[in-house]
């Protein structure tokens, strides 16, 4: 009962007009744009290599069954004649700057969620016709400006999650607005599975339970759910079907709160000393970023990805706030033998540096001159003017395969 | 087809933007009908400018690197 209570104490906030612009199959949509011979077609974006998964599947290829992360041999199976492009990140990362151009003359409090997702607070713009209007002004600038290939779905509402659910209630080139007064006669109906942030396990479990759709919770004993979920996801699930999410949005371009590499490697590998080689490699891209922001981390995350698909993962925070890719290789290190077992093929490796600050916000050190600070500054300096990897330690020989190329084009499977 | 040769490009600058008119690759002029899209990489301190251009139903993918500002054609594709 006294969960009860809290679930009450929360208010509903009806003032915020918040937007969710969801690109729709972003980096499909973006070669299918560049290449008119793509266009209409199945296309498939992924890495390049032998190992890949689909990144990422034009409109066309999802009518196949093919979605993100499936293997290209499985997306082949369903569409023999899928065109497979080989992703180029610095396109799609070009491409969302001038989305983000755009925006920015519209809205002051844009939060990038992802490459392909961005939420902004239009505070001040007007009432929701007027939210309607400048929309659809804006979808059609991106034809524009952009390309007409390249399209968005955008939801409004008084939330970022109503606003998440609107933008996938219209796919592709939607636009939904949600305002407050709808919200009591949509969300009963709303499939528990179309909410963002339950996925495919806490659906079955609810489907087990009965609970189809948002408005099954509302007669559902808040007892029995408690049991069966842990508190939060409870808290989550009633919160949604109430239509009650967070309404801030974090302006977050110039200060991420992570920095991370994954890569799939070319072959599963036991080698321990081949994993650390491809680790720095990581953490030397990661940590690049995160100096051109102009900040330091003090969390280390690594994980491994097993041929049975599992996930191990560990963590160490270092202590104290780091740019030195070396120091952060140190500790890292650490972290993978700790993670890593004898004969134990590792399929992929990945690292994360979180607790980021920016370095302005931190003391100078006064007796921090060693030599390996003065050297690291000066690679970085070099990387930063002739580009990443033109200096690099001997610690990552042999890893040179796995670097990006400057481009990337397709190829007819 | 990957090409990877120098070309002579002819291109206005509008509002800060380069706009592709035509180019001339071994002798021949091509005059660009449209401009697909454009994008930019980064090269060290030097910015490279993308463009995949249509001419007469071909596609080429041309470059400018902001070091020499050289402009390349990388690749075409017979539509």
């Amino acid at each position: 009962m006294e969960k009860t209570t809290l679930l009450d104490s929360i208010t509903l906030n009806t003032s915020k007009r918040i937007w969710c612009i969801d690109m729709n199959s972003y980096f499909a949509s973006v070669e299918q744009q560049d290449n008119p011979r793509l266009r209409g077609k199945p296309v498939i974006v992924s890495g390049e290599g032998k190992r890949t998964i689909v990144v990422a599947a034009s409109r066309e290829a999802k009518k196949f069954g093919i979605s993100t992360g499936m293997k290209i041999h499985e997306a082949v199976k369903l569409c023999p004649y899928v065109i497979q492009v080989y992703g180029n990140g610095d396109k799609y990362a070009s491409i969302q700057d001038h989305v983000l151009s755009i925006l920015d003359e519209y809205f002051s409090c844009i939060e990038v969620a992802s490459i392909d997702e961005v939420y902004v607070d239009s505070l001040g713009l007007g009432d929701w016709d007027r939210l309607e209007v400048v929309a659809k002004e804006i979808k059609k600038r991106f034809k524009e400006e952009i390309g007409a290939y390249i399209t968005c779905s955008i939801g409004i509402s008084i939330n970022k999650l109503m606003a998440k659910l609107a933008s996938n209630m219209r796919k592709p080139d939607g636009l939904t607005i949600l305002p407050y007064e709808v919200l009591p006669t949509v969300l009963p109906s709303v499939p528990v599975e179309d909410i963002c942030g339950i996925g495919h396990r806490l659906t079955q479990r609810l489907h087990a339970l009965g609970i189809y759709h948002l408005g099954d919770f509302e007669t559902f004993p808040v007892e029995i759910l408690l049991k069966q979920f842990k508190e939060y996801e409870t808290l989550f699930f009633l919160n949604t079907a109430r239509g009650i999410g967070s309404t801030t949005v974090a302006v977050s371009r110039d200060l991420p709160k992570s920095f991370s590499h994954a890569i799939t490697l070319p072959k599963d590998t036991s080698s321990i000393q081949y994993l650390q080689k491809v680790l720095y490699t990581l953490l030397e891209k990661a940590v690049f970023r995160m100096s051109k922001k102009e900040m330091k981390a003090k969390y280390i995350g690594v994980f491994l990805r097993l041929p049975e698909l599992s996930y191990v993962f560990d963590h160490k925070n270092i202590g104290y706030y780091t740019d030195n890719a070396y120091e952060l290789y140190l500790q890292a290190r650490i972290v993978l033998e700790g993670l890593f077992e004898p004969l134990q093929p590792v399929r992929q490796i990945g690292v994360v540096l979180r607790d980021t600050v920016a370095s302005a916000d931190l003391p100078i050190p006064l007796f921090d001159d060693s030599k390996e600070r003065k050297l690291q500054e000066v690679m970085e300096r070099i990387n930063i003017k002739h580009g990443n990897f033109t200096i690099a330690p001997m610690t990552i020989y042999h890893t040179k395969s796995l670097q990006r190329k400057i481009h990337g084009f397709y190829k007819q499977l | 087809m990957e090409i990877n040769e120098p070309i002579d490009l002819y291109a206005v600058f509008k509002k800060g933007k380069i706009i592709p008119l035509a180019f001339k690759w071994h002798g021949q002029k091509h005059v660009v009908d449209d401009i697909t899209i454009a994008y930019t990489q980064r090269d060290g301190v030097y910015m490279i400018y993308h463009f995949s251009l249509l001419a007469k139903d071909t596609y080429y993918s041309i470059s400018i690197h902001g070091k020499d500002n050289a402009a390349r054609l990388n690749h075409i594709e017979y539509q």
